[in-house]
This record gives structure tokens, C-alpha cells and sequence, in this order.
């Protein structure tokens, strides 16, 4: 049993579409699966076999691994009862994690802005954003833990350990 | 003759312990210490950020302040090991199995007592032992060729993904997922790109401590984001009483410490098998000789001996091959080797001849920055065991700060601090799903160990893949990953045969 359905059996919730199950628990190992596609279409019969022994043993035992896998979680997938549909089983999903969610979308936006506006500025932004993504609304909280993570970071890193961190169109 | 003699000792001594050198030694542990706590500041990364700092200073306060460093981060990644679910370093990953849960219950202030005794005590007694065992340790080392070396990665792998988690089969396929994305950049051999997707960030290696900051720290985030903090258990009582309970269980556990300690020894005295192996190898040796192994991951104050005294071990241990091979034991006894070269001191055979005085000064500076460890660790750390009960939207936000900048310190790249977070994405939906992180990451750190060792293996041997087979420890290690692998099943369908025969019968 997942963690996700653990949880749905410890509050009683309805249970959630097993096409909106499979799609999240098999999607490590079709990760894995595409990636060695991907590994063996980039490699094979451009590099000489003899140096891909070692990396298609990998994909190999990899193969054997996941088909035992997909056929041991198909199975427990064809056997459990759903109540909601696929969108209904997104939607609460979606409900569920939403601040996981949000802090996905801040994080990224956070990452992408350091280069353009500089480390210092794209960090208040990000600590200020995922602060209220977090449920903190008071502004001089807010404020203040900024300002010393900020003062923290800058001196422990570009003070004492020298690194530079990207620079914006101001120097910070 | 035993290199390094006993009246060398007396002469390392005198020429350690100057006021100038223990002041070096007190700033670099307690450096190595904070840095080693912030999630994705390894060791490694401490180190080689301090690396440059030591250009100006004579090659005995270099080292010695390279060494301290080392103690500090080594046992620094502990404390984000107890209080967030987050190695600071690889070698605390196993840490975060009980230290972790132990706090979730209230008793963090007991597992930062163990964790830092267990490493003092492991990382001090090793010392004494290197000392004196410098020689044959270095020739057991020897023993380990590119074909023991492969074989016994993929042991360590192996042993990992069946002490990890309840399915084997995840474990394997979190393990061998590391072992391809480790594959992924250009041919060893050739030089030829793989399979980069056009990054050169993937170019020549697979940053690691993306991945692991990522794996671990991130995706922990998505977790802690919905708390209100850590542990919600806003009555968790800090103490420096709790702090030496945790002091006098590891007392009260000698055969668990020395265990743990010999067997970081022997893992860290092995070329390239470093901390990272050690603290799980220990973990999965205690989990196996207990008497209640399901406790284990569980919140077992044994778990966090069995890895903490490994993982200092492996300090001492992993000195060995570095210094009287010049092949390093992790990767920070790799930066260490560099710091070695930079100040005139050649590694391998000869270093004892040559070197001698040198080589006793760093392992003697390793007791004494243990001796500091100890009373830095236990001043702050009541103080840092309120970290668990601060609020997760001020945790949160700062650990995403220091993460980014981590992954950002070690290539100045935007690259790493994007597969951090692609990491972090992985890490969540592996959780959900039951698969370990850790063989993942087993299987991206070891990765280019295992595949240069198989390389260099089959250009000896022409190719024959009997050569794997060709040697007494190498089939002692093939043996044992049988073992590892099909116990465990076999033992299953046997209870099972014997459960179904007594329900019969019943």
C-alpha cells in the first residue's frame, strides 16, 4: 500500500481513480524506462560496442527489475475499487497538495529570476513568496526573516567563503 | 619497520600542538561543523571551498586545518541529519534513518547526544588505530584491484537496496536508475558523448551534490511546506540532561560502537569506497544483529550509533589509501589529496618514507580536533535542537535559499542549481510511491567508480568477464551479494511454506 492510499484509508476519503493512481506510481520507474530508451537510441552503433557493455548491463538488469515491478503493481492496481473519477481524482489531489503546489511554482519562478535580476533580489522575492505560499501573513515577520536569512547568506557565503553568487543589472 | 614509529609520534606532537595550531584546528572544526550542518555543503564542498584559504599558511597548518575541517563537516552533517530529515553530507544519510524518527517523538536532543559522542568516540579511536596500523592497512588496500573494487560497489549497492525499504525490487531499481544517470555523461575511454541532452553540466560527470541536496533536502520540502513545523510536537523538552543521556547510552553500547568503528575503519581503508557506503553497511550490520531489526528506521538509538561511529571512522580509515596509496577513500579525502599535492607532499608508497613526519602531524590533528569537536558540538547543540520547533514557513524558505546557493557554490552553475530541484521533483514522487532515495544515490556517487573499474577490468583481462571471477576476494564478494540478494526471498517462502503447513495442521 502507498502512502497515498494509507492516507485515504486512515480518513476515509473516497477512493481515488486507478488510472490517476497508476499514472503517479508507475511514473519513477517509466522515468527510469524512458531514460534508458533514450540512452540506448543516443548510443548504440555510434559508440563501439565494446565500451557500452557496461552501461547496457545496467539497462539490462534495469529491464528485468521493472517489468517485475509493472507486473506485481498492475496487478494490486486491478484488484483495488475506485470511487471518484479521473478529473475528480486530480482535482483532490490538486486540493490535497496545494501548498506543495505553490511552492513548486515559486521555486521555479525563484530559480529562472536569478540569473536575469541577480541572486540577492530573486532570494527576497523567493523567501517573501514562499513565506505566504507557507500561510505567514504578517508583513514585519515577513520582513524581518527575510532581511536575516538575506544577511545570513551574504556573509557566511560571499564574506567568508568568497562565492560569487550571480549578479543582476544592480550588483546584487 | 612500521613507517610511522613511535617516535615520531613524539615529534608530530611537538610540532602540533602550538597555540597557533590549535586555534586552527578549534576555527576548523567549528567551520566544518556549521558548514557541514547547511543541507548540501558536504564535506567535500567545505573542504575544497577552504582549500584556497590554506595557499598562505605552512603545509602542517594546512593540513591540519584541512583535517579539522574535515571532523567538523563530517559530524556537521549529522545535526540537519536529526533535526530535518537532511544529510548535510553523504555520510550522515543513514543517520537521518532513526535520528530523524527519534526526533519526530520528542527525543532529538538524545539523538544529537549519540550522534555526537558515537562520532567523537569513532573518529578519535580510529585515529589511534591508523596510527599505529598505518602499514598493514595500506597493504590490505593494495589487494583491492579494479576488479574487487567493481564487485564490490556493486555489493555495496546491493547490500543497500535490500536494507533499505521492504521491497528489494524498488530498492534495485532506485540503484540501477543511479547507476545509468551516472552512465549518462561522455565515454571514459573515448570521450564521446552519451547522453547529455545537449548540457554541458552533464558533459563530463553527474554533479552530485545536486542530487543529493535535491533527493533529500527538497523534496522534503514539499513534505514541510504543509506543516506548521518540523515536529509538531511543540513540547519537545531541550536539555543538556537529554543531550548526555544520549551521551551515556552510547556509553552503555560499547559492542554497537566498536562495531560500527571497525567497520568504518575497514570500508574507509578501501581506495574509493568512502563514507558513503560505510554508514550504510554499519546501519544494515546493526539492523541485521539486532534483536528487534523492524525498530530500525524506526526511531533505533542503535541506528544512529551504527552510523555515526562508522562515518568517523571512515575519516581516519579513508586517510590510508590516500596517504600511502594517493588513491582517496571518499570524496573528500579526494580534496584532501589535492590539498596534499598543493603543498608539496607527494601521496602513494613513499609518503612514509618521505613524508613521514607530515603523515603522523594529520593523524594526530585528526584525535585532537575530535577532542575540539566534542566540546563545540556538545556547546551548541542545545541550541540547534530548536531548530525542530521553529515554524516551517521561515525553515522552509531559508533551507530553499541555502540550497540554492549550495548547489550553485561548487561549479558557479545555474545548471546544478536546476537539477537540484529536478531532483527534488524525483525525490517527492519517489517517496510517494515507496522507493527509496537512497540507492539512488548510492548508484549516482559510486557510479563512476563502478563503470571505471569494469572499464579498466576489461582492457586488463581483453575483455574475458571470467576476470571478474578470478580472484578469492572478488568471489568472496560475488558470493556475498548472492547471499545479500536471495536470502531474504528464500526466507520468506520458507515461512511461508512453514506458516501454510501449520495452518493445515491447525
Amino acid at each position: 500500500m502507498t502512502s497515498t492510499e494509507a492516507e485515504e484509508e486512515a480518513t476515509n476519503r473516497p477512493a481515488r481513480s486507478t488510472s490517476a493512481i497508476a499514472l503517479f506510481r508507475l511514473a519513477f520507474p517509466i522515468a527510469g524506462v524512458i531514460l534508458a530508451i533514450l540512452y540506448i537510441q543516443n548510443t548504440y552503433g555510434r559508440i563501439r560496442l565494446d565500451n557500452l557493455y557496461y552501461p547496457y548491463f545496467v539497462i539490462g538488469i534495469l529491464g528485468v527489475l521493472t517489468v517485475t515491478v509493472f507486473a506485481t503493481e498492475i496487478r494490486e492496481l486491478l484488484g483495488r475499487q475506485s470511487d471518484l473519477g479521473f478529473k475528480e481524482s486530480v482535482r483532490e489531489a490538486v486540493i490535497e497538495w496545494k501548498r506543495s503546489i505553490g511552492f513548486t511554482v515559486v521555486a521555479i519562478i525563484y530559480i529562472w529570476l536569478i540569473e536575469p535580476v541577480g541572486f540577492f533580489i530573486a532570494t527576497a522575492i523567493g523567501l517573501v513568496s514562499v513565506m505566504v505560499v507557507g500561510g505567514r501573513r504578517d508583513p514585519i515577520w515577513i520582513s524581518i526573516s527575510t532581511a536575516l536569512i538575506l544577511v545570513f547568506v551574504y556573509l557566511m557565503f560571499v564574506q567568508l567563503m568568497g562565492l560569487r553568487p550571480p549578479q543582476g543589472p544592480l550588483g546584487l | 619497520m612500521i613507517p610511522l614509529q613511535v617516535e615520531l609520534i613524539g615529534e608530530a606532537l611537538g610540532v602540533l600542538l602550538t597555540l597557533e595550531n590549535l586555534v586552527f584546528i578549534a576555527v576548523g572544526v567549528t567551520f566544518g561543523m556549521l558548514a557541514g550542518s547547511i543541507p548540501g555543503f558536504t564535506g567535500t564542498n567545505t573542504v575544497a571551498i577552504a582549500l584556497p584559504f590554506t595557499l598562505p599558511m605552512t603545509p602542517e597548518i594546512a593540513l591540519v586545518t584541512l583535517s579539522a575541517i574535515y571532523v567538523g563537516a563530517n559530524y556537521g552533517g549529522a545535526i540537519p541529519a536529526v533535526l530535518i530529515n537532511t544529510p548535510g553530507t553523504a555520510g550522515a544519510t543513514a543517520t537521518v534513518l532513526d535520528a530523524y524518527p527519534m526526533s519526530q517523538q520528542g527525543d532529538a536532543s538524545k539523538a544529537l547526544g549519540i550522534s555526537i559522542f558515537a562520532s567523537v568516540v569513532g573518529g578519535f579511536v580510529s585515529a589511534i588505530i591508523i596510527l599505529f596500523m598505518l602499514q598493514p592497512i595500506g597493504e590490505i588496500a593494495f589487494l583491492f584491484t579494479n576488479r574487487e573494487i567493481f564487485v564490490l560497489g556493486i555489493f555495496g549497492l546491493a547490500a543497500v537496496a535490500v536494507a533499505i525499504g521492504d521491497n528489494i525490487r524498488k530498492g534495485l531499481i532506485g540503484g540501477f536508475i543511479g547507476l545509468l544517470i551516472a552512465a549518462m555523461p561522455v565515454d571514459p575511454t573515448t570521450g564521446q558523448r552519451r547522453l547529455d541532452f545537449g548540457y554541458f553540466g552533464l558533459y563530463d560527470e553527474v554533479p552530485f551534490v545536486p542530487v543529493v541536496v535535491g533527493l533529500f533536502a527538497i523534496s522534503e520540502l514539499f513534505y514541510l511546506i504543509n506543516k506548521s513545523a518540523i515536529s509538531e510536537d511543540n513540547s519537545i523538552e531541550t536539555s543538556y540532561a537529554d543531550i548526555f543521556s544520549g551521551v551515556k547510552y552510547v556509553i552503555s553500547r560499547p559492542v554497537a560502537l566498536f562495531r560500527a568503528m571497525g567497520i568504518g575503519l575497514i570500508i574507509g581503508s578501501m581506495p574509493g569506497a568512502g563514507t558513503s557506503v560505510a554508514n550504510f553497511v554499519s546501519w544494515a550490520a546493526a539492523k541485521s544483529l539486532s534483536n528487534k531489526p523492524e525498530s530500525f528506521g524506526e526511531g533505533n538509538p542503535n541506528g544512529v550509533i551504527a552510523s555515526e561511529a562508522s562515518n568517523s571512522a571512515v575519516t581516519a580509515g579513508s586517510l590510508v589509501p590516500t596517504l600511502a596509496l594517493g588513491i582517496p577513500g571518499s570524496g573528500t579525502t579526494a580534496v584532501m589529496l589535492a590539498a596534499l599535492l598543493l603543498h608539496g607532499l607527494r601521496p602513494g608508497p613513499q609518503l612514509m618514507q618521505n613524508f613521514a613526519l607530515e603523515a603522523n602531524v594529520i593523524i594526530l590533528s585528526l584525535l585532537v580536533a575530535n577532542v575540539f569537536l566534542l566540546i563545540s558540538a556538545l556547546a551548541v547543540s542545545k541550541y540547534l535542537v530548536r531548530v525542530v520547533t521553529m515554524p516551517a514557513n521561515l525553515i522552509v524558505p531559508a533551507i530553499l535559499a541555502l540550497t540554492v546557493i549550495g548547489a550553485f557554490a561548487m561549479r558557479s552553475s545555474m545548471f546544478d542549481v536546476w537539477l537540484m530541484f529536478i531532483f527534488g521533483i524525483i525525490g517527492f514522487v519517489m517517496r510517494e510511491n515507496d522507493y527509496s532515495l537512497i540507492p539512488l544515490i548510492l548508484g549516482v556517487i559510486l557510479g563512476p567508480i563502478i563503470e571505471g573499474s569494469f572499464l579498466r577490468s576489461m582492457l586488463i583481462s581483453s575483455n574475458d568477464f571470467g576476470y571478474f571471477f578470478g580472484s578469492t576476494i572478488a568471489i568472496i564478494l560475488w558470493v556475498l551479494i548472492v547471499l545479500v540478494l536471495f536470502i531474504q526471498p528464500i526466507s520468506n517462502v520458507v515461512r511461508g511454506v512453514i506458516e501454510s503447513r501449520t495452518d493445515l495442521l491447525n
